[in-house]
């Protein structure tokens, strides 16, 4: 292989990359436990939100299969009213990922998730 | 024949070096430019609003749009949500978000949440950013430049890098030996001889102390640095049809989407067409005798003035034939002479009133009234003109009288049309049932609003005439001016309307549209469309539900190669 050849591939996969992120996509679904689930890199994650201030999160794995979020933390941005609300969320007794709000958060909220992995990778998701 | 020689020869020996240069080395097809120039950057969409993260030195660029249409969303509130923690945006631009993030200089991969609360909604997006290792980004660089270097100039570069004079003193002599022997050819064979010496001597001398001057300057020229990695995004066409263009450039180009749905839209049929006056509203001025063309008190009326209904326009004049003439006198002189002859048996019949029968005098007068009237009237037949008349009110669309022109009956002299009443005719090649509504569509794309009023049933070539008129006020119309029109039919079709301009004419001929697939990606998509009416067409194949259709802009998104 030439080096123009190489120069080329390498440049059509640096341009490919630049969009390789935008192409996923993070259709919200109905969840098991009555929340949104959507895709959060590899996994999936369901938010919960009954209108009271706690919000939690349950982790899946690529396969719907129910994932301990032991060692995980994550980042809340949730927009309530027309305002950001931000706030952690840190794993609980259940296995879960819980948070509480400084206000009450509606079942359909839009926002998203940072969430950190044990590995210390991080990954988000949108609703 | 001479300078061909000579063009040769100069060719020849100013690019024999570099000819050499290029044996041993497989160049291909020439490459296609790719850039490696594209800032790092991350795209990011919801259903509202779209976000593209564009890394410029320490700052980050937020070109933020609706999805929907990809208009810049201004005034918006822009937060976003870093791992070295939360920064807001200052608006520098309509829908560019500014940042200072001097951490982007470090590569990595950053997760970004950028919360936007606009009057249009509020969202929050999320990408993430990666930054190259540095590196990396100019190893690419340099080999790319070398390996272009190094196929189109073979080892040039090496030689440069050895600093090997022969190679410019070779090719600066090759130059001047070429552009010395065309000057030689060319001039006038008055002085071969010295021309000859001179450039004997200057090839000589050249030969005898080579310039290192040259060499400098063209090894300094080489030596110069690639131009640095500017971040500068620039629009382009992949080898697959796609386009990669800047947010920056859809701005300039006012790019704007659409996103497609179906819907149930009449049938429209397209018929050619032109423009004819109003039947009720325009007329013809013709003589009905043959005559000269006087004009009338105040002067013919000129194209484009306006008349009244029973205004004179001209006056004709009969024309009479010598012999007609010659015909008509002897007759008058007959009658005159049987005209006297009555008169004076008359007078002396009255005379003798007693001896005469009162009857016979009562014939003569009658008789003497009869040949009077016939001399009156075969008189005052040279001097019959006829008054034409504008039939309608309006203005004078057609025809010139000229003073002394002979009018024949049936020949128009005047066309008379109301510019504000105006119909079109249609021919149309198939027997269709048409409703009431129909659109007129001009060459520059100005659309009229028409109303059916009726089809022929005679053919016209092959085609039946529909006729049309025109609703409402109809400014700048003259008749003849040929146009399109697009008719309603009771059938129903389903499509997905795009307007006009966003269909194109492909390369191969073919109709296309650019579809958005990203926020900074096109792709054309071939389509087929029916009329729909004057701004739109209806896209019956070719393209489904929930594209985001290019609507503005499209056409300047096709120039870009």
């Amino acid at each position: 292989m030439n080096l123009i050849t190489l120069s080329r591939r390498i440049g059509f996969a640096a341009i490919g990359s630049l969009f390789a992120v935008a192409a996923l996509a993070h259709e919200p679904r109905p969840g098991p436990n009555g929340g949104w689930k959507v895709d959060a890199g590899a996994w999936h994650a369901e938010l919960v939100a009954n209108g009271t201030l706690t919000v939690v999160v349950y982790l899946f794995d690529g396969s719907d299969e129910p994932v301990s979020a032991n060692g995980w933390t994550a980042n809340a941005i949730l927009l309530i009213d027309g305002a950001a609300q931000r706030f952690e969320l840190t794993p609980d007794a259940d296995g879960r990922l819980s948070g509480n709000s400084a206000v009450g958060v509606p079942k359909d909220v839009k926002g998203a998730l940072q969430l950190v992995a044990p590995d210390g990778s991080s990954v988000q998701a949108k609703y | 024949m001479r300078f061909l020689k000579a063009g040769i020869i100069a060719f020849t020996v100013a690019f024999g070096g570099a000819a050499a240069a290029h044996e041993g080395h497989d160049h291909g097809a020439p490459p296609p430019p790719v850039s490696t120039t594209i800032a790092p950057r991350v795209e990011a969409a919801s259903t509202q609003f779209e976000a593209v993260v564009v890394t410029r030195g320490a700052e980050m660029h937020v070109y933020l749009d609706s999805f929907a249409t990809n208009t810049p969303v201004n005034g918006a509130s822009v937060e976003m949500d870093t791992p070295n923690g939360i920064i807001v945006g200052t608006e520098t631009d309509a829908g560019i978000y500014v940042f200072s993030a001097p951490w982007v200089a470090t590569p990595g991969s950053y997760d970004l949440a950028i919360t936007v609360i606009a009057d249009a909604g509020f969202d929050v997006l999320i990408g993430t950013l990666t930054i190259p290792a540095a590196p990396t980004a100019p190893v690419v660089e340099a080999t790319a430049v070398n390996a272009i270097a190094a196929s189109v100039l073979g080892d040039l570069s090496a030689r440069f890098t050895a600093r090997d004079l022969s190679l410019a003193v070779a090719a600066g002599l090759g130059l001047l030996i070429g552009a010395l022997g065309v000057a030689l050819f060319r001039r006038p064979r008055k002085r071969p001889a010295t021309a000859t010496a001179i450039v004997t001597a200057m090839v000589g001398a050249l030969f005898a102390a080579p310039s290192p001057g040259y060499a400098e300057i063209a090894v300094a020229n080489a030596a110069l640095p690639a131009p640095a990695a500017a971040t500068r995004d620039v629009a382009q066409r992949f080898p697959d049809g796609s386009l990669f263009v800047p947010k920056g450039t859809q701005r300039v180009l006012g790019v704007r989407t659409l996103v497609t749905e179906t819907a149930l839209h009449g049938r429209r049929i397209e018929l050619p067409g032109r423009i004819i006056p109003d039947p009720n509203a325009s007329g013809y001025v013709q003589a009905s005798l043959e005559g000269r063309l006087v004009a009338p008190e105040g002067g013919f009326p000129q194209l484009g003035s306006s008349v009244k209904a029973g205004q004179i326009v001209a006056i004709v004049e009969p024309t009479i034939g010598a012999v007609d003439l010659a015909d008509r006198q002897q007759q008058i002189r007959e009658i005159e002479q049987q005209l006297e002859l009555v008169s004076r048996r008359l007078d002396r019949r009255k005379q003798l009133t007693t001896a005469v029968a009162r009857t016979e005098i009562e014939e003569l007068e009658i008789e003497q009234e009869s040949l009077t009237a016939q001399r009156d009237a075969l008189v005052s037949l040279t001097d019959i003109s006829e008054n034409l008349i504008a039939p309608v009110e309006g203005v004078i669309a057609a025809g010139q009288a000229i003073a002394g022109q002979i009018a024949s009956p049936g020949v128009t002299v005047y066309e008379i049309v109301d510019p504000g009443k105006f119909w079109v005719e249609a021919l149309s090649y198939r027997s269709e049932t048409l409703g009431d509504a129909a659109v007129a569509v001009f060459a520059d794309g100005a659309t009229i609003d028409l109303k059916y009023q009726g089809t022929g049933l005679a053919d016209q070539g092959q085609a039946v005439p529909v006729r049309f008129s025109v609703v409402g006020q109809a400014e700048g119309l003259r008749a003849g001016q040929l146009l399109r029109v697009i008719a309603a039919t009771p059938a129903e079709r389903e499509g997905i309307v795009v307007p006009r301009d966003a269909v194109l004419r492909g390369a191969n001929g073919q109709l296309v549209v650019y579809v958005k697939t990203n926020a900074e990606r096109f792709v054309q998509r071939e389509v087929r469309v029916e009329p729909l009416d004057g701004d739109n067409v209806l896209v019956v194949a070719g393209l489904e539900v929930g594209l985001r259709v290019v609507t503005e802009g499209a056409e300047l998104l096709n120039q870009i190669r």
